[in-house]
């Protein structure tokens, strides 16, 4: 099984569907609403009901928290006519007793990271909220994504230099750190990248290909003619812009300021250039 | 003793049980006891086993770290062993649930994730996983009219002429804070299932006075697109079927226990005899006057019964 992390907004779902499609090998491009990569994403309250036999509306986070890393090795355990490739938002957590939240029986981990300046725009357009909120919640160590959802587990976030740091610098997890803005630039040699790392065989040709299935305008394509059911109802579409260094136009000085001043370490780490 | 009726069966209980009125009956006739002791750590013999649970022919074992354990023999006794610094009370709502189910299944009963009301005298069973608004729908259909039957699990059952039926399930609902606000049921509050988890036992509107009822129509509820209006479309036979699989009350259990007691029958007759189909409605609680429109419309509209009105022709 491989995790596929990110902090949300950050490029988790072009990854998905670059990866659905390689799999796929197909003429067509895939369905976005179709992607066939089994386990979903880890938060899924459906599985993790199913999986332990318990609602887990009755559970309190704690009893949820010890019981994830046992869902996640089951699922890891079962047998499957593919590898699963799983998303998720978590940030990379450790137990009490050492046990990594996300279990054990993972083999490696693709993490996409976003520059946090363009993260708090796309951020504000998918939750509805002002950017000056968005860049709150970024820099928030205490949040947390689907407080009070009936379809999601709580995922704890730690805030955008949290969340990366607890990928980065775990040492459990074999995990392949991708930009964004990388992929963008080089989407079939950055990908490429991906999968040599992972291990996954796939001719040139094969990648170009879901290169092309999977570029925007196709991705927009699609969600204009049959919708995408990733969307939530606040956001107009999900497919919205994709561009990197939108922050130069959308954003003020002073919300540029907030961002660097709360996470220009992990930005520098990175690669991002900041103004100060 | 206190003693209950769930879900069609007579229960005995070491402990009072929460979200469940009980009845006047004598102890000795119990179909199921609930007692809390010692439960094994494990089953010696197990066919089919993983981190949390396991069952063999006749039990299974179920463990929840830092809740409990419980185990369910021949679906005649539920012991449970809560964790230690765990009172009763923090693990019944496990055993009521999961426990219950288990009982079920052993007894030959074909449990559903879904909830249930009674219309002029028959079944209508809502199936949706959790958080879809299943309960809250039931809840909503009782204000104009409908009987409670059951919310959770809804016990599909075969009468003496093998029709499908659904046994009532004698609890009272599991709702949010916000839906209990939503649908002024503040009066009808009896307590909080679990400290801190935001649930909620609330008394049903129209309890259903019969024990088991004919099954009319199962709806698998679905979130409406922004904007659409609610709507009913017929499944096929293959639909309909995979959709009891997948609706199983705990599945997974469901599957493990149909080793030995598949459900085919009760299938079969479910297939037979009730309108299967899929209901779509907004989720916007302002819209669920016209949601309980549309399903109430569609449900009275084969006042017959069943047969030619069952599942969509086709594959």
């Amino acid at each position: 099984m491989i995790w596929l992390a990110s902090f949300p907004k950050s490029g988790n779902t072009w990854m998905r569907v670059l990866f659905s499609n390689v799999l796929a090998a197909s003429a067509e491009p895939k369905n976005i609403n179709e992607l066939g990569l089994l386990g979903d994403i880890a938060s899924s309250r459906e599985a993790f009901d199913d999986a332990t036999l318990v609602e887990s509306s009755l559970l309190t986070q704690r009893e949820i928290e010890l019981l994830r890393p046992i869902v996640h090795d089951d699922f890891a355990a079962s047998p499957a006519p593919v590898e699963p490739i799983v998303k998720t938002h978590d940030a990379y957590d450790i137990l009490s007793d050492g046990t990594p939240l996300l279990g054990r029986r993972a083999r490696a981990g693709v993490y996409v990271v976003r520059d946090p300046r363009d993260v708090a725009i796309s951020y504000a357009h998918f939750f509805d909220c002002s950017i000056d909120d968005a860049i709150a919640h970024l820099s928030d160590a205490s949040a947390r994504l689907a407080v009070g959802s009936a379809l999601h587990l709580q995922t704890r976030l730690g805030g955008w230099s949290g969340h990366v740091a607890s990928w980065i610098e775990q040492s459990v997890l074999p995990t392949c750190v991708v930009r964004y803005e990388d992929l963008l630039a080089d989407t079939a040699g950055t990908f490429r990248g991906v999968l040599d790392f992972i291990g996954i065989a796939a001719t040139d040709e094969a990648v170009q290909r879901a290169t092309r299935h999977s570029d925007l305008a196709e991705l927009q394509r699609q969600e204009r003619q049959h919708g995408f059911r990733e969307r939530p109802r606040q956001a107009k579409s999900f497919f919205r812009d994709g561009r990197a260094g939108q922050w130069h136009e959308q954003l003020d000085e002073r919300q540029i300021t907030a961002i660097e001043r709360a996470h220009g370490a992990m930005m520098t780490r990175l690669g991002y250039q900041t103004a100060n | 003793m206190p003693t209950y009726r769930i879900s069609g069966l007579t229960v005995v209980s070491d402990v009072p049980l929460p979200g469940v009125p009980p009845i006047d009956a004598i102890a000795d006739d119990a179909d199921v006891r609930i007692a809390f002791g010692r439960t094994p750590e494990q089953l010696e013999h197990a066919t089919s086993r993983n981190v949390l649970w396991e069952i063999d022919e006749r039990r299974f074992l179920w463990r929840l770290p830092e809740i409990g354990r419980f185990l369910v023999t021949d679906g005649t006794t539920l012991d449970v062993e809560p964790a230690s610094e765990r009172s009763a009370s923090e693990v019944l709502p496990f055993l009521l649930g999961t426990g219950m189910g288990a009982v079920l299944y052993q007894r030959g009963r074909l449990p559903l994730h879904a909830s249930a009301v009674a219309l002029d005298g028959r079944a209508i069973v809502i199936c949706a996983p959790s958080g879809v608004g299943k309960s809250t729908l039931a809840a909503a259909l009782c204000g104009t009219g409908c009987e409670f039957v059951c919310d959770d699990v809804a016990a599909l059952d075969l009468d003496v002429e093998g029709r499908p039926i659904v046994w009532a399930d004698g609890r009272s609902l599991k709702l949010l804070d916000r839906t209990i606000d939503d649908l002024d049921l503040r009066d009808a509050y009896e307590g909080e299932v679990r400290a801190g988890v935001g649930k909620h036992y609330v008394a049903p509107r129209n309890r259903a006075t019969t024990d088991a009822m004919p099954l009319h129509a199962i709806y698998m509820l679905r979130d409406a697109e922004s904007g659409s209006g609610p709507s009913v479309m017929p499944m096929t036979a293959i639909e309909a079927a995979q959709m009891l699989l997948h609706h199983s009350y705990r599945r997974r259990l469901g599957l493990a226990n149909a080793q030995w007691r598949p459900p085919v029958e009760h299938t079969a007759a479910v297939l037979r005899h009730a309108r299967i189909s899929r209901f779509t409605r907004p989720r916007d609680m302002s819209r669920l006057e016209e949601s309980i429109d549309a399903l109430l419309a569609h449900a009275r509209s084969d006042a017959s019964g069943d047969a030619s009105f069952g599942v969509a022709s086709g594959t």
